[in-house]
Formats: C-alpha cells, sequence, structure tokens
C-alpha cells in the first residue's frame, strides 16, 4: 500500500456476490449421491436465507413484540377517540384534521424542526472534532474522555435542576459570566426568545459525550497506515482530517446524524424537567404534545395521530439524507 | 496503547492550543457534576444561600447514609445490577446477530424490512408505554395469567418485565449493521474461501474483532438498563422488586430536597462511569486491520 | 416551600388530570357490604387475610415515618388480618403509573389524586362509590369534614373520594418589609393590595430590586400565574365555568376584571415582576426579602423553618383580600378507592382509619398541612398562619367538575401569559381562551 489512493480503495472495496459454488469447492465426499445431499444440505444450511432466519428469529420475534406491535396499535387507535372511557369511537381523520388545524401543532413542529437544527450540526461536528482529538496520544487521555461522557450518565433530573440553577436570569453562573464579560443578561429559560436556544445548550452538553463514543469507536477502524502515507506525501494535520478521517468516517457519521435527528425528534426529559414546553410554547415540541395529550389530557388517540405526525416529518426529513448520502444506508 | 488512527499534532503550539480547548470544554462538562457531589456534601442551610459556593464549608455525609440507612438500597442495587447485566448480554447478543443478517446475509425482503425496523426507532417511549404494559400484564400463562392473559398480574413485578423492553434495540441492530458494513470484505472473503460458514464467519470472525462496536453497545446498554425510571415504575410496584431509580424515586424525582436527590444522583451515577472506564480499552482497540499487514 | 415544591408537583399532576383508568375485562365493579364498615374502636376481624396495595405519592420523609411508626400499627391492632403494603411513588410519574394500571387493569386499591382527579375518573367509571360506607360510619363522621371539599368530592350525588389535605391560596407578606414601606396590616382589598404592591416596590434604573407583589414562578411544573388569577377569581366573584359546564366564563366580567388587574401589577404598577423572581432552591422572594406580598399556599412558612429560620418571625398569611368578597381557591387532594379493587371491604377500613381525626392529624400534619376537618382547624400543628388560612378555605371556591380540565387550563394559562408580557390586550386574549375552552366544551 504505497499510496494512500491505493490504501483507500483497499478499504473500501467493492462489495461482490457470494458465489455458492465456493461452497460446493469445499465439500469433500467420495460418493456422488452423498455428495449431492450433503450438497444440497449444505447449501441449504449455509444459505443465506437460512442463515438470516437463524439469526433474525428471536431479535425480530421480540421487535415485534417490544417496537411493531405498540406502533400497529397507535396507528390504530389514531383513527379513534380511545381515552380509556366508556365512550370509544372510530373518528376516522378527526384528529388529523384537529392537528392540522390548529396552530398549536403547527408551532410545536416549528419547534421541533428548530430542535434538530439547531443541535444536530454542532452536535455531530463537536463530537467528532473532540473525538479526533481524543484518539491521539495525548495525556489525559482518558480523563477527558471521562469528562466528556460524564453528562451523558448523570441523571435529567439532576442536569435539569442543575442547568436550572446556572441559567437562573438573576444571578445565575451564565448570566454572572456574561456579566463580567460586558454583556447583557438573558432571561434563558424563562424568555420564549431564547427558552429553545437554551434547551440547544443543555442538549449539546449532555449528549457530545454520546456521539463521541461512537466517533472514538468508529475512528478505530481508520488504519493508522493512511495517515502515515499522507504524511510521508506531505500532509498537515488538518488536510489529514479533511480528507482522510472524514471521508472514512462517513458511514459511522451518517449513522449518528440519523441517530441523534431522531434523538433529538423524541427528546423529551429535558422539556419536561425545565419548561413544560413554556414559556408561550416556545419549547412545546410535537413530543411534548404527544405526552400532554395522552397523559395529561388522556387523550390517547390524539396523542397517537399526534406521533404518527412526528414519524412522518421524521420521515419526510430523512428522505432529503438518504438521497444526499446516496445508497449506503 | 496509542492509537495513531488519527492524524498527528505536530508542532508545541497546536499542541498547547488542543490542551487549552479540550481543558476549556472539559471544564464546562464537568461543572455542573461537581455542583451536584458539592450540593450533596453540604449541609442542607448551605445549600440555599444565595450566591454560588462550589466547596462545602463542611462535609456532611448526611444525605448519603439517609440513602443508605432509609432507602433499602442493598435490594435496589441487586435488582439493578441484575436486570442491567440481563440488559448488555442480550443486546449485545442478539442486536449483533440482527445486525449482522442485515448487513452481510442476502434475502428478499432485507432491505425493506430494515427500513421498517429503522422507523420504529422513530417513536418516542412515552408513545410505546401503553401498549406495551397491557401486553406484559396479559401475557399468557405469566403471572398467573391464563392462554388469553386474564387472570393475573404477567410479566409485572418480575424480572422479566422489567428486562423486556432492554433485550433488544433499534440503536444496537443498527449500530453493528453500519460497523459489519465497514469491516473490511477481504478478511471475510479469505475466511469464505477456507470453507468458514457464515455463523463461524460471525462468531470467530467478526465478533472477535468488534471490540470497539461491542464496548459501545455495552455501554450504551448499560446506560440505558441503568437509568431508566418510567419503565420500572410502571412495571413494578413491589418494592422488593424496585430497581434504584424508581427506588430512589422519592428523592431522586422529588426536587423539594436537593441535598438528597443530588446524593442519589451521585450514587445512580457512580457505577457508570465505573463501567464506563472498564470499557475504555475496548474503545481504542484498533485490531481492526491487523490482519491485512503484509 | 418543601411543601410548596412537592404541592407544585402535585398541581402539576392535578393540571395534568391524571390518569385514566381503562375498563378491564377482569374486576367486576364490587358491591360493598353496608355492614362491614368498622368505627373506630369496635374490631370486627373478617377471618382470612387481606393484602392491600395503597399508592402513595405525596408525602415527607416524616410521612413515611408516621405511616410505619403510628398509623399503620394502630391499623393493624384493629384490623390484624390486613397487611397494607404501601408503593411510595413520585409525582412525575404518576399520570403514567396509574394511566398504564386502569389500561393494564391491574391497581392499587387505594390511591392519591390531586384537585381534578374525581371527574376525570368518575367519567371513566374507575372510582368507587362510597355512599354506603360513610352512611354507615358514623362516628367517622362525614359532617365533619368542611363543605367544600365534601361537595368537591362528590360527583352526581356519589361520594367519591375522602379529601385529606388542602391548598388554600391566600396572601403571604413579609411584615417587616411592608412595615419599612409605612403598612401594619395586610392588604383587605383588591386596592389595598396595588397600593402597597407599589409602595414596596424597589427598583434600581430598570432592574427590580424588591417586587411588591411577586408571582410564585415556576418550578418543575404548573404556571403559578395561572393560580394566582385563579385564586383572585374567586374574590371578584366569578367563575371558570357556568353551572352546567357548557360555557366558559373566561369572556365574562369578572374573569376581565381579575385578568386586568394582575394586569396593572405588572405592566402598569411594575410591582409585580414577570417572569417573577426565581427561587433559590426552596427559598422564594420573599424568604430572600426580594418580594414582598404573594399569594401562596403554607409553603413559605414551611421553607423558613427548614432553611431561613431567621425569616420565619416575619412571615405572615392574611385573609383574602377582597373584591367583591373575600373569598379564595383551593386545591384538595383526596384518597380514593379504584373500582377494580377485590377487597372492597378491606380497603374502605385502611381509608376510614386514615382519616379519622387523630390520624388525619398525624399523617396531614406530618407535611405540615391543613387537613380539611373542621375539627381539626386547631390542632396542634396548626400554625397561626395555617389558622387564617383554614379559615379561608372554608369558603373557598373549587374547580369546576368537569372531566376535562386539563385541557381547560391551557388557554387559560396562555391567555394570561400573553397578557402579563404585554403582547395581548386583556380583551383579546381572555376571549380568544374563551373560544378556544367553549371549543373543548362542545365536543
Amino acid at each position: 500500500m504505497a499510496t494512500f489512493q491505493e490504501a483507500r480503495s483497499f478499504l473500501e472495496g467493492e462489495f461482490w456476490e457470494k458465489d455458492s459454488s465456493m461452497v460446493a469447492t469445499a465439500a469433500k465426499n467420495p460418493s456422488v449421491s452423498q455428495q449431492n445431499d450433503a450438497y444440497r444440505l449444505s447449501r441449504i444450511l449455509d444459505s443465506d436465507g437460512f442463515t438470516a432466519l437463524l439469526f433474525l428469529f428471536i431479535p425480530l420475534l421480540i421487535l415485534g413484540a417490544l417496537k411493531f406491535y405498540p406502533v400497529v396499535f397507535n396507528l390504530v387507535i389514531s383513527f379513534t377517540n380511545y381515552d380509556l372511557s366508556p365512550n370509544f369511537r372510530f373518528v376516522g381523520l378527526r384528529n388529523y384534521q384537529e392537528i392540522l388545524t390548529n396552530d398549536v401543532y403547527l408551532k410545536a413542529i416549528r419547534n421541533t424542526l428548530l430542535y434538530v437544527v439547531g443541535t444536530v450540526p454542532i452536535g455531530t461536528f463537536l463530537s467528532l472534532f473532540i473525538a479526533t482529538l481524543l484518539n491521539q496520544g495525548i495525556r489525559g487521555r482518558l480523563f477527558f474522555r471521562t469528562a466528556f461522557y460524564l453528562p451523558v450518565v448523570t441523571l435529567v433530573a439532576a442536569t435539569a435542576l442543575v442547568w436550572r440553577w446556572i441559567m437562573n436570569p438573576q444571578g445565575g453562573l451564565a448570566n454572572t459570566a456574561l456579566d463580567s464579560l460586558g454583556l447583557p443578561g438573558l432571561g434563558w429559560l424563562t424568555d420564549p426568545n431564547t427558552a429553545m436556544l437554551s434547551l440547544v445548550v443543555i442538549t449539546l452538553w449532555g449528549g457530545i459525550g454520546g456521539n463521541m463514543v461512537i466517533f472514538l469507536a468508529g475512528l478505530q477502524g481508520i488504519p493508522s497506515e493512511l495517515y502515515e502515507a499522507a504524511e510521508i506525501d506531505g500532509a498537515r494535520a488538518w488536510q489529514s482530517f479533511f480528507y482522510i478521517t472524514i471521508p472514512m468516517l462517513s458511514p459511522v457519521t451518517l449513522f449518528v446524524v440519523v441517530t441523534y435527528t431522531i434523538a433529538i425528534f423524541r427528546s423529551f426529559g429535558l422539556i419536561f424537567m425545565l419548561t413544560q414546553g413554556g414559556p408561550s410554547l416556545s419549547t412545546n415540541t410535537l413530543v411534548w404534545e404527544v405526552y400532554q395529550t395522552a397523559f395529561g389530557y388522556l387523550r390517547f388517540g390524539l396523542g397517537a395521530a399526534i406521533s404518527v405526525v412526528l414519524l412522518l416529518t421524521i420521515l419526510l426529513l430523512s428522505i432529503p439524507m438518504r438521497l444526499f448520502q446516496g445508497e449506503d444506508f | 496503547m496509542v492509537s495513531r488512527s488519527s492524524p498527528k499534532l505536530g508542532g508545541a503550539f497546536s499542541r498547547a492550543l488542543t490542551y487549552f480547548a479540550l481543558a476549556t470544554i472539559s471544564l464546562f462538562m464537568l461543572l455542573p457534576f461537581f455542583w451536584m457531589v458539592s450540593t450533596s456534601l453540604k449541609i442542607d442551610a448551605e445549600i440555599f444561600t444565595p450566591g454560588i459556593k462550589w466547596i462545602p464549608s463542611q462535609l456532611d455525609w448526611e444525605n448519603y447514609t439517609y440513602i443508605f440507612r432509609d432507602l433499602n438500597m442493598e435490594v435496589l442495587f441487586r435488582n439493578t445490577i441484575f436486570v442491567t447485566l440481563i440488559a448488555v448480554v442480550a443486546q449485545i447478543i442478539l442486536c449483533s446477530m440482527a445486525g449482522f443478517a442485515f448487513a452481510r446475509l442476502h434475502f428478499r425482503g432485507r432491505d425493506v424490512l430494515f427500513l421498517a425496523v429503522l422507523i420504529t426507532m422513530t417513536v418516542p417511549f412515552e408513545v410505546l408505554v401503553l401498549p406495551l404494559f397491557i401486553l406484559i400484564r396479559r401475557f399468557p400463562f405469566a403471572g398467573g395469567n391464563d392462554l388469553l392473559g386474564n387472570g393475573g398480574i404477567g410479566l409485572m413485578n418480575s424480572y422479566a418485565g422489567i428486562v423486556f423492553p432492554h433485550l433488544v434495540t433499534v440503536y444496537g441492530i443498527f449500530i453493528f449493521r453500519q460497523f459489519f458494513l465497514g469491516f473490511p470484505k477481504e478478511l471475510e472473503d479469505a475466511a469464505r474461501i477456507d470453507g468458514a460458514s457464515r455463523l463461524r464467519i460471525y462468531w470467530s470472525l467478526l465478533m472477535p474483532n468488534s471490540a470497539p462496536v461491542v464496548g459501545t453497545m455495552g455501554l450504551f446498554a448499560f446506560l440505558w438498563a441503568w437509568n431508566d425510571l418510567l419503565w420500572p415504575v410502571i412495571v413494578v410496584k413491589e418494592n422488593s422488586m424496585k430497581t434504584l431509580q424508581a427506588g430512589l424515586a422519592i428523592v431522586a424525582q422529588n426536587p423539594s430536597r436537593w441535598g438528597e436527590m443530588m446524593a442519589a444522583s451521585v450514587i445512580i451515577t457512580l457505577p457508570v462511569i465505573f463501567v464506563f472506564l472498564l470499557l475504555q480499552r475496548f474503545l481504542v482497540q484498533g485490531v481492526a486491520t491487523s490482519g491485512l499487514k503484509g | 416551600m418543601t411543601s410548596d415544591l412537592s404541592r407544585r408537583t402535585f398541581l402539576k399532576f392535578a393540571g395534568y388530570t391524571g390518569v385514566a383508568l381503562g375498563l378491564a375485562a377482569c374486576a367486576p365493579a364490587a358491591t360493598p357490604s353496608t355492614g362491614a364498615a368498622p368505627n373506630a374502636g369496635a374490631a370486627a376481624p373478617a377471618a382470612e387475610p387481606v393484602k392491600l396495595l395503597v399508592t402513595m405519592v405525596d408525602y415527607f420523609d416524616s410521612t413515611k415515618e408516621a405511616l410505619d411508626q403510628q398509623i399503620l400499627p394502630a391499623f393493624a391492632e384493629i384490623h390484624p388480618e390486613i397487611t397494607v403494603d404501601i408503593n411510595y411513588t413520585a409525582w412525575n410519574k404518576y399520570n403514567e403509573e396509574l394511566t398504564t394500571a386502569f389500561a393494564g387493569g391491574v391497581t392499587p386499591d387505594l390511591m392519591q389524586g390531586g384537585a381534578i382527579f374525581v371527574p376525570q375518573f368518575a367519567y371513566r367509571d374507575w372510582i368507587l362509590p362510597l355512599d354506603d360506607y360513610i352512611e354507615t360510619a358514623d362516628e367517622w363522621n362525614w359532617e365533619d369534614f368542611m363543605p367544600s371539599t365534601r361537595d368537591d368530592v362528590t360527583i352526581d350525588g356519589q361520594v367519591l373520594a375522602i379529601p385529606y389535605r388542602l391548598d388554600v391560596r391566600t396572601p403571604w407578606y413579609r411584615e417587616d418589609l411592608l412595615a419599612e414601606v409605612g403598612y401594619t396590616a395586610p392588604p383587605a382589598t383588591w386596592a389595598e393590595l396595588r397600593e402597597m404592591a407599589k409602595a414596596a416596590t424597589i427598583r434600581d434604573g430598570d432592574e427590580f430590586v424588591r417586587t411588591g407583589f411577586h408571582f410564585p414562578p415556576n418550578t418543575i411544573n404548573w404556571q403559578n400565574d395561572f393560580q394566582v388569577f385563579v385564586a383572585l377569581l374567586a374574590a371578584a366573584g366569578g367563575k371558570l365555568l357556568n353551572e352546567d359546564n357548557t360555557q366558559s366564563l373566561l369572556a365574562e366580567p369578572e374573569s376581565l376584571e381579575t385578568a386586568d388587574f394582575l394586569r396593572t401589577l405588572v405592566l402598569e404598577d411594575q410591582s409585580a415582576m414577570y417572569p417573577p423572581f426565581e427561587n433559590q432552591g426552596e427559598l422564594s422572594a420573599l424568604h430572600t426579602g426580594k418580594g414582598v406580598l404573594t399569594i401562596s399556599n403554607e409553603g413559605p412558612e414551611i421553607a423558613a423553618r427548614l432553611y431561613a429560620p431567621e425569616t420565619l418571625p416575619l412571615l405572615k398569611a392574611a385573609p383574602p383580600a377582597a373584591n367583591k368578597e373575600a373569598r379564595t381557591h383551593v386545591w384538595i387532594n383526596k384518597f380514593f378507592i379504584s373500582k377494580l379493587t377485590t377487597k372492597p371491604d378491606a380497603t374502605w377500613a385502611l381509608l376510614q382509619f386514615i382519616t379519622l381525626p387523630e390520624q388525619l392529624a398525624i399523617y396531614t400534619g406530618s407535611f405540615n398541612s391543613l387537613a380539611p376537618r373542621i375539627s381539626l382547624a386547631d390542632a396542634d400543628f396548626v400554625t397561626e398562619n395555617m389558622r387564617v388560612m383554614a379559615k379561608a378555605a372554608e369558603t373557598a371556591t373549587v374547580y369546576p367538575k368537569y372531566h376535562r380540565m386539563a385541557e381547560i387550563f391551557r388557554p387559560t394559562a396562555q391567555a394570561l401569559e400573553a397578557i402579563l408580557r404585554g403582547e395581548k390586550s386583556v380583551e383579546v386574549a381572555m376571549q380568544e381562551a374563551a373560544d378556544a375552552v367553549n371549543n373543548i366544551l362542545a365536543e
């Protein structure tokens, strides 16, 4: 692997079809008919289909109960007025109609998108950047990694309290810091204009560590030969970062972006603890609407419909992402 | 071991800059946690004095002793550890198997099936909770139920019930799939030529070389199971079966007792950090390409 | 405000209406047998052992102690065959807990609930009516419960829950700070409230150093400006809904007047900060001297006792400031029995026991709240301030008995927020809210 180019194409590798004749050549049996039977059996047993069945049976069975059934349940009740009362009846598209005509839901969609757009790109980039930094022979690597991961493991309830205290508009740490820099204080979580921003900051704080871990794992898959080759060719650190690290990590990055996006769309804990959708509905996201409608108002049918809208929103958003990334998904 | 899978930083300046950046951000990350620990060790009166006081003037372990004395910690810990370990093992095995199937096996409808699975990830757990609980409660032949799920309590108040949502996760399947997709084909093809079955490839080739992703998933599975509050609270009403989160809910979720709440948070967090430190080594094992040299 | 915060969580819970009970296939409604309700002291033990599951969500450490060491042992003496299993949980996930429990068909026998529970649950036929039991429980004395609380738990003529805790909102103030600006008595009318708030406010340019009127801030949950509104609405002689819950009264003169009063404090007089000063943990602006007057329950006193004892003698409760009448609003916590219970008699035995005057005093006293019994208005744990509040509770209003109150809160709270932030005028905002509520009522 003398040059970077060679190394890269070596590793990217083309996918090619497995030829089952390879299996046949491995079988060594004297008798022809026995050979045929054994061959057929081993063909079946080793076929992709059978192995897939073996491997997927239990996981998918559990997933069926865990995910598919509740999702279908939800879909079905979204066309009803299910509220655990005796007045259960089918209402067709009425829930959806209510959603599409009520301002609150449109605002919720907007807030959700804001939340996602504010958090995912920055968060992904920062996680990648930090993972790269922490993958080198820096002293205190372990300490830094642990420090970055700590927010991820901290309980939401404690996190919320601490951040509420930090973002206290009167004398909280945040405004005190701003003040010392000569800047005016902000309303943070109490001001409709800055509440979402505050939420994004806290979310980033709590989320970077998680994705950092994934990127760290992904970075292990990049062989050092590439960097050595590049160094020989005279590349500088940032060039290596942009031309080796980022492209080589692209499947991992895609994974992080997709899962992080979905995670933010679903993010519930912080809003529950800190703002409950306020102030002035500025942090009212679709998930919060779902929760309130379902467990607050006990209108599970309507809540289910909102969750379907949420699902559709995510799907719609992910289509351009998939097209952008090509078929590797 | 030092991994060189990154561009090497040259120059004292960029090194210094790096350290500075890392240190600053670390401070930002650690601040809240430090404040949590500090609060948990303060005497009550000091928690609420206006102004910012980082170090308690006296170390007061009252909050911790209260929790250990009054809240039946051994039972809570035992339950949580047991459930979490099952979750970790189950997720690693089942998700890697499914991930392998989706990444490396060809069968009709594979991509559609994977997409369907992936779509379910977009649904928040709060939405799934109600039907899921009904299923657990009405699980046939469990907890006194008959075939149709009547008469008993199903899997409520049981380890099986608590661990159920943590046996398989879509995230786990997704991450294993991505990882296996990125695995160099050459090794696999070499093994196939040598006559290995797919099962062998999975078990003897891919998995042993998947330390990073196994470590990652192990950590995440541990974290999710350990920190799960909503599900155990719904499924377990019996004090002897409660998990840490549920059992400490009376302090950990009750914001009117800050000191105890912070102490509870610290107690719950420490084991996860410990596991993180333990699994660190798997995250930096760079053996994926070792078979390719030469 | 230790109990205030747990009340706030409770209020959030109340704001969320609690849990709906699913109609479960199993557990038919049990008919209470009239002769079985035991009176205090009379032992009528049933033969077989019975185990009860109780979910306790409203408690302090001291409550746990009181239950474990006093109440339950005393109960066990009378009913040795009944074991009580208490599941201590938190308001945070209570909605989800109860909803799923009822939907799944397995519920606790005895539960606690918040202010707007009963209509919700009654609508879903989840609560066991208690009339038959109460009829035979003479010594226990239902009449001893305050009339407003008895009314609150009665739906369509059936008593569905037993109140155990009152959460009354009256004016609280810092005696010393008020005296500083020349007032030695608390405000008796809205006009006085306005005047005193103005006088007590101290500003430093644009910033508030001290607000005359302090809105208790949002903590974990509910909009406390809304709670203040509801408390004042009672004084204005107004209500949220009309008699048969078919019409919103938010656009009526009383509601407008109340909303306008708040607007005046915030926007015209600038004697109230909105959003208000955040709490320092449990301590509110009243403790730190940043606020002088507020409308609250006994939380400030409890927090002061625990965390700021030097302010304890300075905090005073006052009777409701009158507009048309000196009246306020009360939130009531209650116990109720699940209709799915298989041991109604035993559960009633326990419920009745806990709510006897002696036991209730221990129980509710353990979290320093007001008990809804008239005979307990002067109990040992009742402080001077609490006595004032108890008096106010006698004539206080309660929420309309409408099963979708939780949904009605939001448009109302939003309207208030818009008004207090100066985004909309009172008429426009309240009319919008009234329309939104009418839509809900019409469905």
